[in-house]
């Protein structure tokens, strides 16, 4: 796996200022993956906060939360005493992260694309920051075994089945386009993006869904349950005369693991692709 | 002075006025009279500065109107409208004292001023309750106030005042007493007073000339007494009318016939 | 309500509920500070560092927003003549919404930030001046669509504020149906209010631009109280009502502009808070100003306290706060009118 210079610009400039970032002790993770990640790197001992968005592992739900990623709270973070502040390009405001900085933290921003390699990059620049670069590169090599293991189907090469992400189950539907999480996991698992000429997350028309003419559906456990059940799924005008309606295909995945990719992408791929299994073109 | 000389107005297509002059000199109450729709409003209207007329102009003390600021306009001349609605809980005193919005006086010089003009009106009990509270006739009385208060801010004698129907929702000893106080403010303060009214009575009783609107056209102009002689109301009012005179001054009374 | 209503200002009452109030800003937070060792050898510089960077300047501008919100809303009303009107009436805060909604959406796309090498403050600090001028703007063009024949009568003020509410709020609309998922949550809690990471410069700067226009709003209370008469009955009375008004407008989408800059769009204030005065002092504007601008800058600090406090560690925003009070106020306005208590 080849890291193009672009992309291994950020993880040099953290590089650069590795001696100071290895002493954080007093981590605050804002992104769900990136705690995932720090779990996963087993360095979940330093983590003394997170924000309402890291639902994984099951064991943060004994630390305190700052609130949400994009509305932080200045003194909420302060509150815990961190020295370092783990962040996304979505983290938010832009007031409140100067202020936090302005009171010493540091902050470190993760960013990587919402691909394959992206998730191991991702992973790689949270150890730089942890300072366990070893233990970084020890969990990529066994992502990239995990990966190795995937296959596609080989009744899916004649013709991969249509997948279409809703994220929202409403009037008009939302569904996830190119360039989205779903997107990429929906390709990893061999199948076609039935939204793929969308940019991003958009609402689908009746008529487009039509078009788009799925063979499965892919909700978040969480959305479904927003929405009220699988019935309303198939209950969504221009659904009706899809083939994932008439089978009835409905594939489901945490939202976590649908709408981020991160660690257990593989274990997502597996499961899009059990779902799947008795599925012919 | 302050003088319409042959004004004229159209709005919308209809003719307001049409050659209108009228003289209000210190010292002397002008009633104007007429039936619905003569103009009578729209003359007062015209004379205060806020309609501006099409042909002919008016002037006070001798000075076109438009070249009278604002402010030095309302030192000389206090002009009350019909109904004046204020939607919020503004107290008497409070609505007496707009009349004092631009001189700067202390605190007790204003109060002493609107308690003067309240009791000129006989309100002065009503200094604390609430404007919306009152009756009609009690909030006209109140605005009397204060256009006198606006009048009276500079210490100065004269002026002139512009009512519009003063006593519409006034009862009978309260109009008696608004128009023996406007007589008053002529009389001993030398203030020159036009009012529009409707009554025909109290105006030929108390006026000491009226303007008889008709149409926007002016057909009479002059002292009361001089209706005596001429046919001139019965024509405007077109209604069946019996004359008569009245028993103490001498002046003209209208009544219905039955 | 016949009875007669104290006609002073209550501003010992007033400053003693802002002393307690400013207190409890001061000391309450997600942040625990131990004011034992106060006495003893002073607080630890993380603590003071939270007093005077965090909550200090956060108080302060809770203050400056809240007297604003309450002082224009009161103006306002003036102005319309009806006790129910707002700043938002005009359309200012819709305006600001667009532009932001505009920086948020649609900039991005036009232009390659990371290509522009804006330095950091300018993007920090583009959210906010995109609303101030958007507010300016809409303002400026419902006075523009307002004027008939030089006159501007409340009721094309009225129409004119519906129209550009309507269209900004398609506009804002169409925006959110373009924007993608992160900046439709980034516009909706813009859209939600909130005074976190307020700042010495942000302080700076509000304080600058607020404080002498409250202060000329302050002056124009007596000509207020005149424009109650009505306009013509007014203008009898030797006010200049054309220009003051303009500079009513104008004045009150200054203060509108900035506040929606910095702290996004808090309603209810601009309501609750005159409607609350007049209760209590009656409706002459010389007492409703000044007591509006003290006793909104109360609300409002005591709502931001609550918005911090009610979800600890996380934060409310502030304008989700104060319609939460809004709301039931407004119910009890209405049971105690159908009551038949004034």
């Amino acid at each position: 796996m080849r890291l193009s210079l672009a992309r291994r610009l950020p993880v040099l400039l953290i590089l650069l200022l590795l001696p100071a970032l290895s002493h954080a002790q007093r981590l605050v993770s804002v992104g769900g993956t990136l705690t995932e990640i720090i779990y996963l790197l087993g360095e979940q001992e330093r983590l003394v906060a997170v924000d309402t968005s890291s639902i994984y592992p099951a064991a943060t739900e004994q630390l305190p939360r700052v609130g949400y990623q994009r509305t932080l709270s200045a003194e909420g973070v302060l509150s815990v005493h961190p020295d370092t502040l783990l962040i996304t390009p979505e983290a938010g405001p832009l007031k409140v992260l100067r202020q936090l900085q302005d009171s010493g933290i540091e902050l470190v921003t993760i960013e990587a694309p919402d691909t394959r390699e992206g998730i191991a990059q991702r992973i790689l620049d949270v150890a730089q920051a942890l300072g366990v670069a070893e233990k970084g590169q020890a969990a990529v090599a066994a992502l990239e075994q995990r990966f190795a293991q995937l296959h596609i189907p080989p009744a899916w090469q004649e013709r991969p089945p249509r997948i279409l992400f809703l994220l929202q189950v409403s009037g008009s539907p939302m569904v996830a386009g190119r360039g989205t999480a779903p997107d990429t996991l929906i390709q990893l698992a061999g199948g076609v993006n039935a939204a793929g000429s969308l940019e991003g997350y958009k609402m689908l028309t009746p008529e487009a869904l039509l078009a788009a003419a799925p063979d499965a559906i892919l909700v978040s456990d969480q959305g479904l349950v927003r929405a009220g059940g699988e019935q309303r799924v198939w209950q969504l005008p221009g659904m009706a005369a899809t083939p994932a309606a008439q089978s009835r295909r409905l594939l489901r995945l945490d939202a976590l693991l649908a709408l981020g990719l991160g660690p257990r992408t593989a274990d997502a791929v597996q499961q899009v692709q059990a779902q799947l299994e008795d599925w012919r073109p | 002075m302050l003088q319409a000389q042959n004004i004229s107005l159209r709005r919308g297509g209809r003719t307001l006025l049409h050659q209108v002059s009228v003289q209000l000199i210190p010292g002397q109450l002008l009633m104007v009279l007429g039936p619905n729709g003569a103009g009578k409003s729209t003359l007062l209207r015209t004379l205060a500065g806020e309609l501006r007329a099409d042909r002919g102009g008016v002037t006070l003390d001798a000075r076109p109107l438009s070249e009278w600021g604002l402010q030095a306009l309302a030192r000389r001349r206090a002009v009350m409208t019909q109904q004046v609605q204020i939607p919020f809980a503004l107290g008497v005193r409070e609505v007496v004292e707009l009349g004092l919005m631009d001189w700067s006086l202390s605190a007790a010089r204003r109060e002493a001023l609107v308690y003067d003009q309240l009791q000129r009106v006989g309100m002065e009990a009503y200094r604390d309750r609430a404007y919306p509270e009152l009756s009609g006739g009690e909030q006209q009385r109140v605005q009397l106030a204060r256009t006198l208060t606006q009048l009276s801010a500079g210490g100065e004698k004269g002026g002139y005042l512009l009512l519009d129907e003063p006593l519409a929702a006034l009862d009978l000893k309260q109009q008696q007493r608004t128009l023996r106080l406007l007589r008053t403010l002529c009389a001993e303060e030398g203030v020159g007073v036009l009012c529009v009214i409707h009554d025909l009575n109290l105006a030929c009783l108390y006026a000491d000339r009226l303007l008889l609107l008709d149409c926007g056209e002016p057909v009479f102009v002059g002292q009361p007494h001089e209706l005596l002689q001429q046919r001139v109301v019965e024509r405007t009012y077109d209604a069946d009318l019996i004359r008569l005179c009245h028993p103490e001054a001498a002046l003209p009374q209208w009544q219905f016939r039955r | 309500m016949s009875a007669a209503r104290s006609r002073r200002l209550p501003l010992p009452e007033l400053l003693l509920a802002l002393l307690l109030v400013s207190a409890l800003a001061l000391t309450q937070g997600a942040y625990r500070i131990d004011w034992s060792v106060l006495s003893q050898s002073g607080l630890q510089l993380a603590d003071w560092q939270v007093l005077l960077h965090v909550r200090l300047p956060r108080l302060l501008l809770a203050l400056l927003v809240g007297a604003a919100l309450a002082t224009t809303g009161a103006v306002m009303q003036a102005l319309f003549r009806n006790p129910l009107a707002d700043p938002g009436l005009l359309g200012i805060a819709s305006g600001a919404s667009v532009a932001v909604g505009l920086v948020i959406v649609l900039l991005p796309g036009m232009v390659d930030l990371e290509q522009v090498a804006l330095p950091f403050w300018v993007l920090s600090w583009m959210n906010s001046l995109a609303a101030f001028l958007g507010a300016l703007l809409s303002c400026w063009l419902i006075f523009r669509l307002a004027r008939r024949r030089g006159q501007v009568a409340v009721l094309h003020l009225l129409l004119a504020g519906i129209a550009i509410n309507a269209l900004a709020g398609a506009v804002t609309g169409l925006l959110t149906y373009v924007s993608n998922d992160e900046q439709l949550r980034t516009l909706t809690f813009w859209a939600m209010g909130s005074l976190g990471g307020a700042r010495w410069q942000h302080v700076a700067v509000v304080s600058a631009l607020l404080l002498p226009t409250l202060a000329y709003l302050w002056r124009q209370a007596a000509r207020l109280n005149l424009l109650l008469l009505g306009d013509e009955e007014a203008r009898y009375a030797g006010l200049d009502v054309e220009s003051i008004k303009r500079r009513l407008v104008a004045a009150t989408a200054l203060a509108v502009g900035i506040t929606v800059a910095f702290a996004g769009l808090i309603g209810f204030v601009g309501l609750m808070v005159p409607h609350l005065v007049r209760l209590l002092l009656g409706a002459d504007n010389r007492l409703v100003l000044p007591c509006s601008l003290l006793l909104g800058a109360v609300l409002l600090t005591a709502a931001d306290t609550l918005a911090r406090l009610l979800v600890v560690p996380a934060e409310l925003p502030v304008g989700l706060v104060t319609s939460l009070l809004g709301g039931p106020f407004f119910l009890w306005l209405l049971f105690r009118s159908m009551r038949g208590i004034e």
